[in-house]
């Protein structure tokens, strides 16, 4: 008696009414699937999928000719296109030589900056971070325009100055 | 005025204006001629930057004076034919990509950089 109590399966509680009966053997699949919130079809699990056999297409064996061909490797089943790749863009201008002459004659702190930039672009391209490398290429090109503009200004004011002061 | 007359006018024109540049810099003396243009890193701090000089160096290498382009500012004496093939590979991007890509490569850019900045507080503390 004791032993029946132990064995006592969860389709006995069933039998009080509380559960719908389930087709045999799925008991633990059916607990599982309550405490995921999925679906569980006792019916389809009954049948197991098919195996493939001699009626079925398989994918061909990879030849080590078609190995060597890195565009044969992958064999995508028939009606299916493998996604493009992005093409590599174009690496943007660095405008290094600017930066540097910017630096060495109009504004030395600007022109740091510019050749900091600058040398950044070509770094950063080779690195496969195209959009940090053309936000780099456009800052370059800000921090020459600040560093030219300020050498000009800062000159269209001060030798007057020199001029004026003996 | 097609496209190819305006770069051909446009190239004349660069290239007269380099020319004027030059001739200014044969006749007149940046280092005693008070029209040049200063460097105000030089004018607030005090300090040499990288590039002071370089008009005094100009006027000396184009009467022939090396001595006294080396005096004015080394480092731009030595540097001078890099950025001369730099600026050659960045015009002719298209020509030479190869070029392009390898006087933009890490060596180059880091050679410039940390060249640029020895010079600079080299020649403040000597």
């Amino acid at each position: 008696m004791e032993n029946e109590d132990k064995d006592r399966r969860p389709d006995d509680e069933a039998a009080n009414g509380q559960q719908p009966p389930r087709p045999d053997g799925f008991d633990v699949e059916q607990e599982w699937a309550e405490k995921l919130g999925m679906d569980f079809d006792a019916r389809r699990a009954a049948t197991p999928p098919p195996v493939p056999g001699e009626g079925q297409a398989c994918p061909p064996p990879v030849t080590p000719q078609a190995a060597r061909d890195s565009s044969k490797m992958y064999v995508m089943p028939p009606g299916e296109e493998l996604p493009e790749r992005t093409p590599q863009p174009p690496m943007p201008p660095t405008y290094m030589v600017w930066a540097i002459l910017s630096m060495l004659c109009c504004c030395f702190p600007a022109g740091i900056v510019a050749t900091i930039y600058a040398a950044s672009v070509s770094s950063r391209y080779f690195a496969r971070d195209f959009e940090g490398a053309r936000r780099a290429s456009r800052n370059a090109e800000i921090w020459i325009i600040v560093s030219i503009v300020a050498g000009i200004v800062s000159n269209a004011l001060y030798v007057p100055l020199t001029l004026l002061m003996p | 005025m097609t496209g190819v007359e305006r770069r051909i006018i446009g190239r004349v024109a660069i290239g007269a204006g380099v020319l004027a540049l030059l001739a200014l810099y044969f006749i007149f003396d940046p280092g005693r001629s008070a029209l040049a243009p200063k460097c105000m890193f030089h004018a607030v701090t005090g300090w040499d930057c990288a590039g002071c000089g370089s008009q005094r160096m100009l006027h000396a290498l184009l009467h022939g004076d090396l001595a006294g382009a080396w005096r004015a500012n080394a480092f731009l004496l030595c540097v001078a034919p890099l950025v001369a093939v730099m600026a050659w590979a960045a015009m002719f991007r298209e020509r030479w990509p190869r070029l392009y890509s390898r006087v933009n490569s890490l060596p180059v850019i880091i050679g410039m950089g940390a060249g640029i900045l020895v010079w600079t507080v080299a020649r403040n503390l000597v």
